[in-house]
């Protein structure tokens, strides 16, 4: 900063130079200088950019296809101008984003960047919440299309055109008279090189994100107002509607709906999005940090029941991560597999001794049979970090074999009538990851049900399976019958090894393949051996009268075991095998050595901060302060008693808890003043207390708890219940 | 002046009213004149063309655009002012001033016509604007005319005083006969329509450009829309998307062009089945091909007719309403709560909601419904105000399972306020927070329906 040089004193303005962003950049970097050198947060920041990145790509991947749509359609208009017969008409794309409000953002946001990448430079976004007025709408959309642009073509080719004058354009002077006059200014007398742009690269796109929060006459006006200015401005508009394309209909009477040219796009309904998140990011072996499915279930809850946000649903779990993480070296852990050892090599003794401490490591040492590794495993740290990396290993081993198992179980059950597990991928793994699902009820009945089910269907359940071990193998070559046939001694010994992992799946694939052909090529009939002879003595027995023997007959024919054909045979045996795998495969995650090192399970502590409940925690604030204040002298014996070192609020609080819908003022005076001074006559003090009552009350009425009412001028309303 | 009559048919009479009004060049103009008729009636067509062949100058103010005076001042100003681009103007004072400046730059009694478009805007503005404006003349040395058009009657602008009554010019609606010669003038637009979105031989092409094609396509478009339609615009755009219907078996070579009773057989249904689509204005839903002239002819085609259909449902019958868009479960409830609030008299809520709401006499009961008879139903009388806690508290009781209090629930009303299914604060108060259901029982039904909740068991008016 320069000195200035003045005779007269003054102040002078200095133009701060340390803009916003220098400054927001300086705390991040405070931030990070504290914890940079902690292992547990690099690996956090590794995840977390990681998971990122994947909601980034599978963020363009669904949103690519309806926003291509929706610029070729924008880009459509105005390219051959004698179509616009139909004057004043203005083109529009209506855009049906589903009620979860939070995630519209993103969505128009990624809109506006394709279109400024795409069409036009000329995007403007008016919310809601800037169009108050009919003023405010116009001014705030002709302001955007002004400025946005001069933004743009900063970069682009400045100073071609005069816009130094708009630069500083005020807002309040933003007219639509203004924008027209500035839109014949560069384009009308632009440059011949200019010229060879075809008129959809300076099409004037105005979004509408929020078409339901907007009162509707204002709209109505704009849209009559653009639709006058329509023949000399190629405008087009979009509107996100957040509940149905009627809603526009019922909300624009005839005259302003004539004006536009409506086109409907469907945006993915949320909880469709939800699933393509979960179940390519989150629910898969390459993600590290993994969620109990208590604390899955809770989110999900979250989702489903209150908000469809995705946006939210996403944000909770970087919160859950970063609770999973903070302060924790020991979940440095938690990383990719081939940092593993790395990692373990950069533990501390004191982390190493947080491990051992681990519940499900005990489990683990009993388990050893060896009473010298016992020791080992306790005393010699180097030891137990090569036993540490072996047990990582197998851990990434098993829930690799887990997500499969899940998705492979999905195969099976997901067109079983009644929906027993679920029929997305976050249902079944909320399912397995509570308890081992083969030994409940459910899985069992989904079982049976497989077993009546037709070998076409059973067939194409297989392949589908395969389809998925393959992708997940990566192998490209389609499936290919087994050369060598197998032998019937061979399939009855089918038997899974003890290894998990890629192994397990090619196995799986194996096996599976020669179900795949067994299946295929079992005879339906049941081989049924000649019991002619048997039906003949039947007929001569079936004389009438001889009703006990026939009723003895038929016992017996139901104790006889109907001959199974060769598909139903080899039906079942499938279907044991398909237990043999989940109980192998799905076994719940709690039962893993070290999983507190990958699963994220303090649900409690996490719901607190998740899913907030303002009036719970004012009600605890006030009846219990100590909550929150830790100090020794409020703590009370019940939640209902009351006693004088508590803060005024929270006396006037719990006695006005006692009354009914209305409370007398001087009566509550007076409790009040019992409880701060009970040994004393009241008139003593009597200015002080009021004081405090007044202060307290005021205070009550301010939180919402209380309102005077003007029929009893002595009392208060309460307005809680 | 003939060409001018061609362009604009049917006017004659207007036309020459305002030609006569408007006089020769350097004859004083009227004080002000009013011209009125409903939508599509050419009253600016008119007044445009008229004023084009005069020369005069003019100004046209669209007043839905002014939400401040201040703009039509400047609007004003700069219209007559092309060398001074930008003037301030604050108020009327400033605005006569200015008049006054710009008259020494004008030669004597050049007329100069200021037109207010939309004029029944002006109503909502200051009383002493419309005033002013009608009585301009006055106020600077000018030959000016001040022109209000507008779609209501006269009798509907009431002034307080001090106006000098306009000059009233009334634009009475086409008849069918008006109609057909008008948009039988763009004939040439309409078969250039069709012939840019297909490929059509030569021989087709000047059957297609035959007049008497689209007189006969028009005939039978009119007989069919002119009862319930008698918009212009409207019927031009309907007219443009069934005339490529009407082509399609012709050049297909299905149909010969000289055979009318076949293809009238083969345009009824389709203008029938178009009728219901009237006023929607839609582009076609499942076409993503580049240029607007293919969507129009695709929709008709089947997959983007089912979406047309429930469109038209969705209009019509509130219960597919519901189920086109989904909401969480308990905003769900939130909003069946929020109609019960609203339909039930807050005395029931303990009876409805309660368990052991013990039993009413039974006299009462009898009483009431006699009374009942001639009072009318809570749900036909339409929703009364509720207050917040009303609303938690119902929501509470036809809820099974125990929830917390969560501030995601209380984000939940703020979202159905603003998706309006709810009319109220988007603020949660414990005090002031009014809220009033804005939907109907078959909105309600249909989302009672899918979280299988019987809403009737809880009405008063079925108990």
């Amino acid at each position: 900063m320069e000195s200035t040089v003045s005779v007269s004193k003054g102040v002078f303005v200095f133009n701060n130079k340390f803009n916003k962003s220098k400054q927001s950049k300086k705390k991040t970097n405070l931030f990070e200088k504290v914890f940079t050198n902690e292992p547990w947060y690099t690996t956090y920041k590794s995840n977390w950019q990681y998971i990122e990145n994947e909601i980034q790509k599978l963020h363009e991947r669904t949103y690519s296809i309806l926003l291509n749509d929706i610029v070729e359609y924008v880009k459509s208009f105005y390219n051959n101008t004698d179509f616009n017969t139909l004057e004043g008409i203005i083109p529009s794309a209506t855009l049906l984003t589903g009620v979860n409000q939070p995630d519209h953002a993103s969505q128009f946001i990624a809109l506006i960047k394709k279109l400024r990448e795409d069409v036009t430079p000329h995007v403007a976004l008016v919310e809601s919440q800037d169009a108050s007025t009919l003023k405010h709408l116009v001014e705030n959309a002709v302001w955007q299309l002004i400025n946005g642009s001069t933004n743009m073509d900063v970069g682009n080719n400045d100073s071609e055109f005069g816009l130094s004058p708009n630069k500083k354009l005020k807002k309040n002077q933003c007219t639509m008279r203004v924008l027209q006059n500035w839109y014949s200014t560069t384009y009308t007398n632009a440059s011949p090189k200019k010229k060879k742009n075809t008129i959809s690269n300076r099409l004037l796109v105005i979004i509408i994100p929020d078409f339901e929060s907007f009162n509707c006459s204002i709209l109505q006006d704009f849209v009559m107002i653009i639709s006058s200015y329509v023949s000399s401005l190629p405008i087009v508009f979009v509107f996100g509607v957040a509940t149905s394309v009627s809603a526009l209909h019922k909300s624009f009477p005839y005259h302003v709906s004539s004006k536009l040219l409506i086109k409907v796009f469907h945006s993915h309904s949320s909880p469709v999005y939800m699933n393509q998140v979960l179940e390519d990011i989150f629910l898969s072996h390459t993600s590290t940090f993994h969620l109990s499915g208590k604390a899955f279930e809770l989110l999900t809850d979250v989702f489903l029941f209150y908000d469809f946000s995705v946006t939210g649903l996403i944000q909770s779990i970087k919160y859950c991560m970063m609770d999973h993480y903070y302060g924790d070296n020991v979940k440095s852990l938690c990383c990719e597999r081939k940092k593993v050892e790395e990692a373990v090599m950069n533990l501390s003794a004191d982390d190493l001794e947080t491990i051992r401490r681990l519940m499900s490591f005990r489990p683990f040492v009993e388990a050893q049979l060896d009473f010298q590794t016992k020791i080992a495993l306790f005393e010699d740290d180097d030891f137990f970090r090569e036993i540490l990396v072996k047990e990582i290993h197998k851990f990434h081993d098993y829930i690799y074999t887990f997500y499969l198992c899940v998705r492979l179980l999905l195969c099976y059950v997901k067109d079983i009538p009644k929906n027993i597990l679920g029929k997305t991928v976050r249902e079944v793994y909320t399912k397995c990851a509570v308890e081992p699902i083969t030994s409940t009820a459910a899985f069992r009945e989904c079982m049976t049900l497989i077993k009546f089910q037709s070998q076409v269907k059973l067939a194409d359940s297989i392949k589908d399976s395969l389809k998925l071990v393959n992708s997940m193998l990566k192998i490209v070559s389609p499936i290919k019958p087994l050369r060598s046939t197998p032998t019937k001694n061979n399939v009855n010994n089918i038997a899974l090894q003890n290894d998990l992992g890629e192994n397990f799946l090619k196995t799986v694939r194996i096996h599976l393949l020669m179900f795949l052909r067994q299946i295929e090529h079992a005879k339906t009939e049941a081989t049924i051996f000649s019991d002619d002879h048997e039906e003949l003595e039947d007929d001569v027995e079936n004389v009438p009268g001889n009703r006990y023997k026939l009723k003895e007959k038929l016992l017996k024919a139901t104790r006889v075991d109907r001959v199974q054909s060769e598909f139903e045979m080899i039906r079942s045996r499938f279907v044991s095998y398909l237990e043999q795998v989940f109980t192998k495969g799905l076994r719940p995650p709690h039962s893993q050595t070290f999983h507190e090192i990958f699963f994220f399970s303090d649900v409690a502590n996490v719901r607190k901060q998740i899913v907030g409940s303002p009036r719970g925690a004012q009600h605890t604030a006030l009846s219990n302060p100590v909550h929150y204040l830790q100090c020794s002298c409020c703590v009370l014996p019940s939640a209902d008693s009351v006693c004088c070192s508590l803060p005024d609020v929270c006396v006037a609080y719990k006695l006005h808890r006692e009354c009914g819908k209305h409370i007398n003022l001087y009566d509550w005076l007076q409790a009040f003043a019992a409880v701060l001074k009970p040994e004393h006559e009241q008139r003593d003090n009597a200015g002080a207390i009021q004081v405090r009552f007044t202060h307290a009350v005021a205070e009550l009425q301010f939180l919402g708890f209380i309102k005077s009412s003007k029929r009893k001028t002595d009392h208060v309303m309460r307005l809680t219940w | 002046m003939e060409d001018l009559f061609n362009k604009v048919p049917c006017r004659e009479s207007q036309l020459n009213d305002l030609f006569n009004l408007f006089g020769e060049y350097d004859e004083p103009l009227p004080c002000s004149l009013f011209l009125s008729g409903s939508m599509g009636t050419g009253k600016t067509l008119c007044l445009t063309s008229v004023l084009r062949y005069l020369g005069y100058k003019h100004v046209i103010i669209d007043c839905i655009e002014c939400y401040s005076p201040k703009i039509i001042y400047e609007t004003i100003l700069s219209g007559l002012n092309t060398t001074e681009t930008d003037s301030k103007c604050e108020s009327i004072l400033d605005f006569t001033n200015a008049l006054n400046r710009i008259e020494l730059n004008l030669t004597q009694y050049q007329p100069i016509v200021v037109i207010f478009d939309r004029a029944e805007r002006l109503r909502n503005m200051d009383q002493s604007i419309i005033c002013v404006f009608l009585r301009l003349r006055e106020l600077c040395n000018l030959n000016i005319c001040t022109l209000l058009v507008t779609h209501l009657v006269y009798d509907s602008f009431y002034f307080k005083m001090g106006v000098r009554e306009p000059i009233k010019i009334y634009f009475p609606n086409y008849n069918k006969e008006e109609l057909f010669k008008i948009i039988f003038l763009h004939q040439e637009s309409f078969t250039q329509y069709v012939l840019s979105s297909h490929e059509v031989d030569k021989e087709i092409k000047t059957e297609l450009n035959k007049p008497e094609l689209f007189a006969n396509f028009l005939n039978a478009f009119l007989s069919v829309f002119y009862r319930p339609c008698r918009d212009l615009i409207e019927l031009q755009h309907m007219a443009r998307i069934n005339f490529v219907k009407y082509c399609e078996p012709i050049i297909r070579n299905e149909i010969q062009a000289q055979d009318l009773s076949k293809l009238w057989r083969h345009i009824s249904p389709i203008l029938k089945t178009s009728l219901e689509l009237l006023y929607l204005r839609l582009s076609s839903n499942k076409s993503y091909k580049p240029s607007p002239g293919k969507e129009n002819t695709d929709n008709m085609e089947t997959v983007n007719y089912n979406f047309e259909k429930t469109l038209k449902e969705e209009l019509t019958c509130t219960k597919t309403f519901a189920q086109s868009f989904e909401l969480p479960y308990y905003a769900k409830f939130l909003l069946i709560a929020a109609y019960l609030a609203s339909y039930n008299p807050p005395k029931e809520d303990k009876r409805l909601f309660m368990k052991n709401h013990g039993k009413q006499r039974k006299r009462l009961q009898q009483v009431k419904a006699k009374a009942k008879i001639n009072e009318k139903l809570n749900t036909q009388l339409g929703p009364k105000v509720f207050t917040l806690d009303r609303l938690l508290a119902i929501f509470y009781a036809i809820l099974e399972e125990k929830i917390g209090l969560t501030s995601n629930l209380l984000a939940q009303i703020a979202t159905l306020v603003e998706l309006k299914l709810i009319a109220g604060s988007k603020e949660i108060d414990l005090d002031t927070a009014k809220y009033k259901c804005i939907v109907g029982y078959d909105f309600i039904s249909a989302v009672a329906h899918t979280v299988s909740f019987n809403v009737r068991k809880y009405l008063y008016d079925f108990m």
